[in-house]
């Protein structure tokens, strides 16, 4: 599950974000394909859950959407993205673990539970945080900043099952859009998984 | 002379181990068009599928606009009775009939949606949110399929079209043409305009 926030989505659509990162990213576990990416837009007031193939059967655009309407909007309508960032990944979390298990009236979290669950999961929920920021405003020749980490970053690592700490670098990248010159930053920072195949799936919600 | 026929016949063998590398690239990019294109049939026939639950819900909302409805299902009932010829990736007319009929339904679709707004009552039952949910998400499936069928399909005709490929297509797959590419998706450029009852009944 990867997180990334962006301060502005310039030409592309939230869905062509998503689609292009979990696959450049190739996020998931190799032959499982059960990567989620979540794109935060604040500005744009926009937010996207990508679901993976292998999870789409588990997280149907409808759950996703359920999910963003219930966990995520509320807070973020309030500016306290955070507090909906934890509740929809601790939302996604519980309906990977426990199909149907899902109430979507139920708006209280237990997040002892979740935090219990995520623990249990070890190897399989792969968290990361990734922040991209503009240096620049955004212009129609847009220059893409830095692409930063600005974190180190905790995972689990989801083929060894082990945890793991990641130290991401930062480089340049100029570009128009999300175009075919996007370079893997998995051949540049280790930033990657074994999965990537996503089809679309998932939900988006405005604000 | 000698070292001249040596280099044409260098260059020669050159050229077919270049060439030979490239002996199984048609067939294999014809797969992954073609793989590619499944994928927009299928995601084309989950849509088909969203349908009659769609309409069944919208129904049940008081006095929905009867044109709006009229309109989805007539276009779903187009999708469904289309007949898909086997050489549909290579034939133009085939292609463009598969086109018009789906950008129909998806044009209807959209302002079934649009209309939608104007019913809170309906807009707030939990069935019609998952069904817009599903609905949306089908949609943004669909683009994703037509743009990894629109990447595969430049390959392979690239292939088709330029050296080796082009020397293979004469000696082993004089038969493959070049496939037809989609637009980018009409309905998307397009907002739909909605009339709300200006025009009388």
């Amino acid at each position: 599950m990867v997180l990334v926030s962006l301060p502005h989505l310039g030409r592309d659509s939230i869905e062509t974000w998503g689609l292009t990162l979990g696959r450049t990213w190739k996020i998931g576990r190799g032959g499982k394909d059960d990567g989620i990416v979540i794109v935060l837009a604040p500005n744009d007031r926009q937010v996207r859950i990508e679901v993976g193939y292998g999870l789409e059967d588990k997280i149907t655009d409808a759950v996703a959407s359920h999910i963003i309407q219930a966990y995520m909007l509320p807070a973020a309508r309030k500016g306290r993205y955070a507090e909906g960032l934890t509740a929809t990944i601790d939302g996604l979390t519980k309906v990977i673990v426990q199909p149907n298990a899902l109430s979507f009236l139920d708006l209280s979290l237990d997040t002892e539970l979740t935090v219990g669950l995520i623990v249990l999961l070890g190897g399989f929920v792969v968290i990361f945080v990734v922040v991209i920021a503009y240096v620049s405003t955004f212009r129609t020749r847009a220059a893409y900043p830095p692409l930063q980490d600005e974190r180190t970053t905790s995972v689990f690592d989801d083929n060894q099952g082990v945890y793991q700490t990641l130290q991401a670098g930062s480089r340049d990248i100029r570009r128009d859009s999300l175009a075919d010159d996007w370079r893997s930053p998995s051949e540049e920072r280790g930033f990657s998984g074994m999965g990537g195949s996503f089809g679309g799936g998932g939900a988006t919600g405005k604000w | 002379m000698r070292f001249v026929g040596l280099g044409i016949l260098g260059l020669v063998v050159v050229l077919l181990i270049w060439g030979f590398t490239g002996i199984n690239k048609i067939p294999t990019h014809e797969e992954s068009a073609h793989a590619a294109w499944a994928q927009v049939l299928n995601q084309y026939q989950r849509r088909a599928e969203l349908v009659p639950n769609l309409v069944a819900t919208v129904k049940g909302a008081a006095d929905f606009e009867k044109s709006t409805l009229e309109a989805v299902v007539q276009a779903r009932a187009k999708v469904g009775s289309m007949q898909l010829p086997a050489d549909l990736l290579t034939n133009p007319e085939a292609m463009r009939a598969f086109e018009a009929n789906q950008g129909a339904l998806t044009s209807a679709l959209s302002r079934l949606m649009v209309v939608a707004e104007q019913y809170p009552n309906l807009k707030a039952t939990e069935g019609f949110q998952t069904l817009q949910a599903q609905l949306e998400g089908t949609e943004n499936r669909i683009a994703v399929a037509r743009k990894d069928y629109i990447d595969a399909v430049r390959v392979y005709n690239t292939e088709l079209k330029t050296f080796p490929g082009v020397v293979w297509k004469s000696l082993l797959y004089a038969d493959r043409e070049p496939m037809q590419q989609l637009q980018v998706d009409p309905a998307k450029q397009e907002v739909p305009t909605v009339d709300f009852g200006t025009s009388g009944n």
